[in-house]
């Protein structure tokens, strides 16, 4: 077998037995589009919802567990979730016991202290096994608030090395980000009859937004092989340093293709999610990972090591997202300097694209899909003048 | 045929002002398991890292078994085997599951290969871990499996990059064993460490670096021989030792004889030669010998007479 194969198929195998991989990839992305398109979208049918009961225990009680209240508190607004605090944890989970909620999210003490210095903290759930969906959503709800607040606080802690904000209040300005998306989306967001419809897009909006998580991986992946010093193996390999290269750079587009796909597939069985029909949708796929990937190599070949390049790209992937329009914003006006920026956004060519196939048939997406492939080979390109760098012991 | 397992010409790395290997010329001839013994940040790991063609070098020339390595080549990395200083394994793989992915990279059929697997895991001592994910092997268990890896393929010529630091004394001693069993099957090895204990157990021959240059090379015997009168010959006696002190230097083979209140010392180039006659000469001068000690330089004592410094701080 090539090479190049087996480090694909190496790295798809690690992929699926690492469940942070299929977490990022796959349920998050389902989970936050199902849960953003529950509270931003459709108020007609509020009576076919689901309402899952939770409890919670604040051990933290500073910034961020307020954040997470309200984080709660706005899914309580819109039916989605009944809310019964607790005082302490034995209490939470003596309810879960008996059936009283499904799932219990406690917070530990100290958890804004963690976030201010951008190190983990974990929010724990505690679920009852009789009722796996309602817990599955918990855990997606608490994991996607934790991504997101380290991910602020991460853009905080950025600009308050820049001097924009002073360093004490990095707890709060992550507060504010990892709880604010929803409220601004929800006096912004207006849905056209002539576009996707709105939970469509939302989902569509997180899986490429989550696909730049994975397509980072074409870069942190070697990053990672060195930290592990299993480049060196690599490396000392009768391989050429080409196929080395393209087996890690491709196991991590393969990965982003079947996760879109399977968010594709998942959110129209299990939401009812429109995306349009698969021919159209696949080339924006198809580029769309490779526009992702391309950018991400670029900026990942400027770091040092895989945990830098994974915080550069993370804050190259939030930017994106948001101009591009993934979190249900409204695109900017596209004459103007933000607009053009979106322009050079993936994410932006992705909704485009499939709005356009909402409208005009499979046809109709060749101009996001030719945007996309620029965006790809010019990145691609210039992120190869980094692989010399890159594939060292 | 007749090439050396290994023959390295003037080869030299800088990085920035630092010249970390400097015009190091060896060879390892076919069979042979050479040691290079050199103190923390000698230039071991980057000369490594160059014959294994990882690095680029700045000058010089590598051949293994006659042909050229650079960072470039590839078919004649398949002769090589390499077990790099820092773990090289997958964590979340089980041990099986990295021998299988590197036994392919090497081009090992499938069925070659899972025969191979089963022997690597028994000489490694893992066989019956060998499900086991890597992450949950204990450091002499990593360090084991980091070995089996770089052996997997039958290579030529196996480099080992200091493959028992940090690892207790009883894997330690499974490793020197299978790299002795591994030799003398005539793989031919490539062995770095700075415990001179290990080069002087394993090793044919042995080359000393220190600062990126090899300062000195032979057989261990040769190395000690090279110091010159070194041996050293103490006897515990009593009566009248200054007496009998000219005596003693004027033994054929001492080179020089010094008394203490209760001990003669004498240096010489072969101990074993002078010491019958030495007793016998204490004894000609009424002394009542009560110990005799013998002892002989070591590579330690090599090294501090090469470079001024004992091999570790
Ligand atoms: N990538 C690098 N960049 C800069 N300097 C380096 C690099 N690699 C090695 N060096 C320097 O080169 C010198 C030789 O290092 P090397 O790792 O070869 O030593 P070593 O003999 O293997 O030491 P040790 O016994 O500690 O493993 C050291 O001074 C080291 O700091
Ligand atoms: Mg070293």
């Amino acid at each position: 077998m090539p090479p190049a194969l087996l480090i694909i198929g190496k790295d798809l195998r690690r992929g699926i037995r690492n469940r942070s991989t299929i977490t990022l990839a796959f349920i998050a992305p389902l989970a936050l589009g199902f849960i953003f398109g529950q509270i931003l979208g459709g108020v007609d049918d509020m009576d076919e919802r689901i309402t899952f009961s939770y409890g919670v225990v604040d051990n933290d009680g500073g910034d961020l567990g307020t954040g997470f209240a309200s984080v709660l508190d706005q899914l309580v607004d819109d039916g989605l979730v009944e809310l019964t605090t607790y005082t302490d944890t034995d209490e939470a989970r003596a309810a879960v016991d008996d059936d009283d909620v499904s799932a219990a999210f406690i917070l530990p003490e100290g958890l804004s202290d963690s976030f201010a210095t951008a190190s983990p903290a974990t929010i724990e759930v505690i679920g009852n096994v009789d009722a796996p969906i309602a817990t599955n959503v918990a855990t997606s709800i608490a994991e996607t608030f934790a991504t997101r607040s380290s991910t602020a606080a991460m853009a905080g802690i950025a600009a308050a090395g820049t001097g924009v904000i002073p360093a004490e209040e990095i707890g709060t300005v992550a507060e504010e980000i990892g709880s604010s998306p929803p409220l601004a989306s929800v006096t912004t967001v207006e849905t056209g009859g002539d576009q996707l419809d709105f939970s469509t897009r939302m989902v569509a909006g997180m899986a490429i937004f989550f696909a730049f998580f994975v397509a980072g991986a074409a870069v942190t992946g070697i990053l990672e092989e060195r930290d592990e010093g299993t480049m060196a193996r690599l490396l000392a390999a009768p391989v050429s340093r080409g196929s080395i290269l393209f087996g890690k750079v491709s196991a991590a587009i393969i990965i982003g293709w079947v996760a879109l796909f399977a968010l594709m597939v998942a959110s129209t069985v299990i939401m009812g999610a429109d995306w349009g029909p698969v021919l159209g949708v696949l080339p924006l796929i198809i580029t769309g990972v490779l526009a992702a990937t391309g950018i991400l190599a670029l900026v990942g070949g400027l770091a040092k090591n895989a945990e830098q390049a994974g915080n550069l790209q993370s804050i190259v992937a939030v930017s994106m997202a948001m101009l591009g329009g993934a979190f249900g914003m409204v695109a900017p006006d596209p004459g103007s300097v933000w607009g053009m920026i979106a322009m050079l956004t993936p994410v932006h060519w992705f909704l485009t694209g499939l709005d356009e196939l909402a409208v005009g048939g499979i046809a109709a997406v060749l101009p996001a899909t030719l945007a996309m492939a620029a965006i790809a080979v010019v990145t691609g390109l210039a992120a190869l003048t980094f692989s010399g760098k890159l594939l060292r012991p | 045929m007749g090439d050396h397992a290994l023959e390295v010409n003037n080869l030299s790395r800088h990085f920035g002002e630092l010249i970390a290997v400097d015009g190091v010329s060896l060879h390892v001839e076919a069979g042979e398991t050479y040691g290079l013994l050199g103190p923390n940040g000698a230039g071991k790991s980057t000369a490594i890292s160059m014959i294994a063609g990882l690095l680029e070098s700045h000058g010089g020339t590598i051949r293994i078994e006659g042909e050229p390595m650079t960072t470039r080549t590839t078919a004649v990395r398949s002769r090589l085997g390499l077990v790099p200083q820092d773990l090289a394994i997958y964590p979340d793989l089980t041990a099986r599951e990295n021998l299988r992915f590197f036994a392919s990279l090497y081009g090992m059929g499938t069925k070659s290969a899972k025969a191979r697997i089963d022997e690597v895991l028994e000489v490694i001592g893992l066989s019956d871990r060998a499900d086991d994910r890597a992450d949950e092997f204990s450091g002499g268990m990593k360090r084991r499996l980091n070995i089996g890896i770089g052996l997997l393929h039958h290579p030529r010529l196996l480099i080992l990059d200091e493959p028992t630091v940090g690892v207790d004394p009883q894997s330690r001693n499974a490793i020197l064993e299978s790299v002795e069993h591994l030799a003398s099957e005539g793989m031919s090895v490539l062995y770095t460490t700075h415990y001179m204990e290990e080069a002087e157990r394993l090793c044919d021959r042995i080359g000393i670096i220190d600062h990126g240059r090899l300062m000195a090379e032979g057989t261990r015997r040769e190395l000690v021989a090279s110091l010159g009168n070194q041996d050293r010959v103490s006897i515990t006696a009593t009566g009248p030792l200054a007496d009998a002190a000219e005596a003693f230097a004027a033994l054929d083979g001492v080179a020089e004889a010094t008394t203490s209140e209760d001990t003669i010392t004498l240096l010489t180039g072969d101990a074993t030669r002078v010491v019958a006659r030495a007793v016998e000469t204490a004894d000609a001068h009424g002394l009542t010998v009560a110990s005799v000690e013998i002892t002989q330089p070591d590579l330690e004592a090599v090294f501090l007479h090469l470079t001024g410094r004992a091999l570790r701080d």
